[in-house]
């Protein structure tokens, strides 16, 4: 299978991200390995890419960041862990919801061969 | 201080004090901790050391060069640090400060140690070809080399400072993450730097996508900025004057207005000439000692954390700090003066000045030490050269 690259992801990869958030709160580099698996390794995605993404949403107050806690023997510079906020529940149901009755609707048109 | 320093910094100072031990040394000085770096495993100031030919045999070779071994065995177990030892740790910290990492790992030590120019490790490293700017230099190699991948997505955005400053760090946070993913898996940092970059893809690419993500407020900070702080890479003066003829342009402005008022209200009242002395004394008096304190507080923040070419010295920031309290009691003094027409060393005003000349001595160094370490990564980063190659 061809792999789905950024500019197919366009417009899904909100969604997406709100969709991994869903199973507790992470930073930048766990999203992306939680896209990774859930894609079976078919997302090809810029990782920088991922922030702009994010930015958006945290404006929109989808999701909610704070600086990492610092740890005892951690090294490195801070990240920032995003979780999922209560209006990111409602607009990734309603996300899920569109994108079911836009596979079922397509689906049924291009499943079978004529 | 062990809660200020990473696992591996501890190693390399519990490690630095069996060095001491197996020389013969009854003290742990800033030569053992550089003998423990160049052994340390995490690999992050050992592989610096090496790039530059320093492996722990020439450093032990040259530590007893130096200093004779001891001749009996050490019986204590944890042997005192050298006041420079101490010094060097502490500096490891503020360091590791400035690029907001709270905890100083083998890296920062290793900068710690170069700040002690009197100490054995310098002497050790200067005796085997190395001068301390050349290994400060090639600490903060790939660190710049990941910095300035970040900085050409961020510099261009017209954002405001504190949301440039989120997004440089923690997309350095990520890149240095892959970094270190890639370093593990090909062994040699060019490659990884390169390989990283590749999957952390497009600055220019990204920096286009950055924008599209900001709020339109963000545009309005950025004009902001543009006219009351500082421009990189101006110089101070030449900022502190810029900084004074806004303040004398806006001052003009709004006391004309105010004059204006005042005037079209009450007409030529008694007064009136002590109203506009008042006004035409803060006119002139503002902008001169904004200008001086403007270079002062940029000077006493460098010379606190000895960055931007300052030495660290204390008695430079008491020295800035004094004339601080000064121009504030001075102007104070003048505009007195200014309004009254004379003024009496045993009056008012005087007691007035001194008072405000000793707050704002104290207020002035608390607000540095706040808003330093912020002020100078944002500096750092703005002077990033990220058009040459990295």
């Amino acid at each position: 299978m061809e792999p789905i690259s950024g500019d197919k992801l366009r417009g899904h990869l909100e969604l997406l991200i709100l969709a991994t958030l869903e199973r507790g709160e992470a930073h930048g580099l766990e999203i992306l390995r939680r896209l990774e698996v859930g894609g079976c390794g078919l997302l090809k995605l810029k990782e920088g890419s991922l922030y702009p993404a994010l930015y958006r949403l945290e404006a929109a107050g989808h999701v909610a960041a704070s600086w990492e806690r610092e740890q005892h023997g951690r090294r490195g510079a801070r990240g920032r862990i995003y979780r999922l906020t209560s209006k990111g529940q409602r607009v990734l149901e309603r996300g899920r919801a569109d994108w079911q009755t836009f596979v079922i609707t397509l689906g049924g048109i291009l499943a079978t061969p004529a | 201080m062990a809660q200020t320093l990473t696992n591996q910094a501890r190693e390399a100072v519990a490690l630095a004090n069996e060095e001491a031990r197996s020389l013969g040394h009854e003290y742990v000085g800033t030569e053992h901790i550089l003998l423990a770096l160049t052994r340390d495993s995490s690999g992050t100031a050992s592989k610096t050391l090496a790039a530059l030919g320093i492996s722990p045999e020439n450093v032990r070779a040259e530590i007893e060069k130096l200093v004779r071994r001891g001749s009996n065995p050490v019986t204590i177990r944890t042997l005192p640090l050298t006041p420079r030892a101490m010094r060097a740790i502490d500096d490891a910290t503020l360091e590791a400060a400035v690029f907001n990492e709270k905890c100083a790992g083998p890296e920062h030590l290793l900068l710690g140690l170069l700040n002690e120019g009197e100490g054995v490790a310098c002497h050790v490293l200067i005796n085997l070809g190395v001068t301390p700017a050349e290994l400060r230099k090639e600490v903060f190699r790939v660190r710049l080399a990941l910095m300035k991948i970040v900085e050409r997505a961020v510099r261009p955005l017209p954002a405001g400072t504190p949301t440039k400053r989120k997004m440089r760090e923690e997309l350095l946070a990520h890149l240095s993450a892959i970094y270190q993913e890639e370093l593990a898996r090909l062994g040699d940092s060019s490659a990884a730097i390169r390989s990283a970059a590749s999957r952390f893809g497009d600055p220019a690419a990204l920096s286009t996508e950055l924008q599209a993500s900001l709020p339109a407020h963000e545009q309005l900070s950025y004009l902001a900025e543009r006219l009351f702080a500082w421009r990189a890479p101006e110089s101070i003066v030449y900022y502190a004057l810029r900084q004074s003829l806004n303040t004398l342009c806006i001052l003009i402005t709004v006391f004309v207005v105010l004059f204006a008022g005042v005037w079209l209200r009450f007409g030529w009242f008694d007064n009136i000439w002590t109203f506009i002395r008042t006004l035409a004394a803060i006119a002139v008096i503002t902008p001169p000692a904004q200008f001086v304190l403007t270079i002062a507080t940029i000077k006493m923040r460098d010379s606190l954390w000895g960055v931007f070419g300052s030495r660290k010295s204390l008695a430079q920031t008491i020295w800035y700090d004094s004339l601080i309290a000064l121009i504030f009691a001075v102007s104070l003094m003048a505009f007195a003066y200014a309004v009254r027409g004379s003024v009496d060393l045993e009056n008012e005003p005087l007691k007035f000045a001194i008072i405000a000349g000793l707050v704002a001595s104290v207020l002035f160094p608390l607000l540095v030490r706040l808003t330093g370490t912020n002020s100078i990564r944002d500096t750092q980063w703005a002077l990033l050269d990220i058009e040459a190659a990295s």
